[in-house]
């Protein structure tokens, strides 16, 4: 008795600490959201007010209206999405060939490119900034891209070796011993059975890239190539003085994106994440 | 003899062949920059300038900077208090949340994924909110709050101390979810034996907490504690977004300085030569992690 008494004590303490983290952890965010739906006059308004007095979707509409804003949005999307594939397309042969071949060195290979991921985007950027510069290559998508894949390589490579480890090599045997070439193999065994390795690597790799405010701060400054983590800034700069509910509106549509597909897919996410990050 | 090398090479079994991609890119974004890094740092190279020679003063100018120490010390200050509010927040977490799976109650996923989501938005994004709930202008909600109970008004972010604090806060805020999320999953795989034998010998539930759970997670602790430092130590645009490295230069951490003296001031020798010395911090705790990994496999 004494026992399950204890445990209901135990559950009720659990719950007031979940109110108190929950606050803690949305109430940021929401206050961002009820800015968004309020109106000049509620930004200057002096007293507590949780919501808005007339919640309106206004801000929404006039940011979305601002041909700059769904530049940035656009361009977000279009640099997370070719990183992501460009990642995932680059990745595959090396952690098919860490997965599968064993070659003198394999292993200090493995680490030295987990060296690599510990090492912040400013240090690598700030020679990349001086040379891309003296070529002329400031500016442009397809370097920053590239930037993207180079920099989510470590993560994307252990990621995916890990997906490769858990194939087993008798299939793609078997199909070799049938007259299959390792290449062939490759294709039609392995590859099929990574597809969800390979989404899962490059949903991740979307996340990370639509969040990413270093390295296109640094390599792109003409306003109509900016993405949306670095735009938003210069919104911020811009509307120092007033229209605060239009940078929130701003935040809160940055936001919702990686919201929306995190809650979709979570479990498959945290998972691939939680082995991902550990290890590499 | 071209034929032999072609034959011994491009070949399906050769493992170079399908690192060649990844070899090449991370040459050109990684390991070039590196070694150019190191190099600048010996010159006195200007962003605007062609010319520049081989020289030492740069480095001997990089320590008697004013400002220098100051920075390392509020990065000192941000990443300590940022890492240990993480740490003691995640493993809390993860402990409370074992429970209340292990007893299915209810809005235990709910209360996960809210905690996820602020790890998964954009730093910027992140910024910009605390910045709505701690401005002293008139969007602020804490301050509007005070005042609205009859207190006076509190400097979130116009004062130094308080600006410093503010952006640990933010921080914590945003990365806990990792260490949760870690922790979460090594407590899973506790063997549950060593709870019930314990609980036969009358051991309280924080007792379990201190004399099992924490030596079995050891390791784990440790290697998350030099991974989120690192990552305390690459992040900038909650700062730059909440406070902008301000007020003056109280919340401005190491990679900031070293953004703002390469791309505001086009020094970029000297930047070179405090990205050097990042670079040496984050690679004395990448061989920590790793010693670490490896003891952990034993």
């Amino acid at each position: 008795m004494r026992q399950s008494q204890e445990a209901l004590l135990g559950d009720l303490a659990t719950y007031l600490f979940y109110m108190i983290i929950g606050i803690f952890f949305i109430f940021p965010i929401f206050w961002s959201f009820s800015v968004a739906l309020g109106s000049q006059e509620d930004v200057l308004f002096d007293g507590l007010r949780i919501l808005p007095k007339n919640p309106t979707l206004e801000n929404f509409k006039a940011v979305l209206a601002f041909p700059v804003f769904s530049l940035y949005l656009w361009n977000a999307l279009k640099l997370s999405f070719f990183g992501a594939l460009g990642a995932s397309l680059i990745c595959l042969p090396s952690a098919y060939a860490f997965s599968r071949f064993d070659w003198k060195g394999r292993k200090t290979a493995l680490i030295l490119i987990l060296v690599f991921k510990m090492f912040s985007g400013i240090i690598i950027l700030v020679p990349l900034y001086r040379y891309l510069r003296m070529m002329g290559l400031l500016d442009s998508h397809l370097v920053v891209i590239c930037v993207y894949i180079g920099v989510q390589i470590p993560m994307t490579t252990w990621l995916l070796k890990g997906f490769c480890d858990k194939v087993p090599r008798s299939l793609e045997e078997s199909a070799m011993i049938d007259g299959c070439s390792r290449l062939g193999a490759m294709f039609r065994v392995v590859l099929p059975t990574l597809i969800s390795g390979l989404m899962a690597s490059f949903i991740i790799n979307i996340i990370t890239n639509w969040g990413n405010f270093i390295i296109p701060f640094i390599l792109l400054s003409k306003p109509k190539l900016l993405p949306i983590a670095v735009g938003l800034l210069k919104f911020q700069g811009d509307y120092e003085g007033g229209g605060q509910e239009l940078v929130a509106a701003a935040s809160v549509l940055s936001i919702l994106p990686a919201v929306l597909i995190f809650v979709l897919l979570q479990r498959m996410i945290i998972k691939s994440m939680t082995t991902g990050a550990v290890k590499g | 003899m071209l034929d032999y090398f072609l034959k011994k090479w491009v070949s399906e079994e050769n493992p170079y062949m399908w690192l060649m991609p990844t070899i090449l890119l991370l040459g050109v974004f990684y390991l070039w920059p590196i070694i150019d890094v190191i190099r600048i740092s010996f010159t006195n190279a200007h962003l605007y300038k062609r010319t520049y020679s081989f020289t030492f003063d740069t480095i001997v100018e990089a320590f008697s900077t004013s400002g220098f120490f100051e920075t390392v010390w509020v990065t000192f200050i941000f990443v300590s208090v940022s890492v240990v509010g993480q740490l003691i927040l995640g493993l809390i977490l993860a402990v409370i949340l074992r429970r209340a799976t292990d007893r299915r109650l209810p809005g235990t996923t709910l209360i996960k994924v809210t905690i996820l989501i602020s790890w998964m938005i954009p730093g910027v994004s992140a910024g910009i909110s605390w910045n709505y709930l701690l401005s002293e202008a008139s969007v602020g909600f804490f301050n509007n709050a005070l005042q609205s109970f009859g207190y006076e008004p509190i400097r979130f972010l116009s004062d130094n101390t308080n600006a410093l604090i503010s952006v640990c806060i933010a921080n914590i805020w945003k990365g806990t979810a990792f260490s949760m999320i870690v922790f979460y999953a090594a407590v899973s795989t506790l063997p549950s034996i060593l709870y019930a034998a314990s609980a036969v010998d009358g051991a309280r539930p924080w007792q379990q907490l201190i004399f099992i759970t924490m030596p079995q997670m050891k390791a784990i602790i440790t290697i998350v504690l030099i991974l989120i430092t690192i990552a305390t130590l690459n992040s900038l645009e909650i700062i730059l977004a909440l406070t902008g490295g301000g007020p003056g230069r109280a919340t401005e951490v190491m990679s900031l300085f070293i953004l703002n003296t390469v791309f505001s001031r086009g020094d970029i020798a000297l930047g070179s030569v405090f990205a050097v010395v990042l670079m040496l911090i984050c690679l004395a705790l990448t061989f920590a992690y790793m010693r670490l990994i490896e003891l952990d496999k034993e």
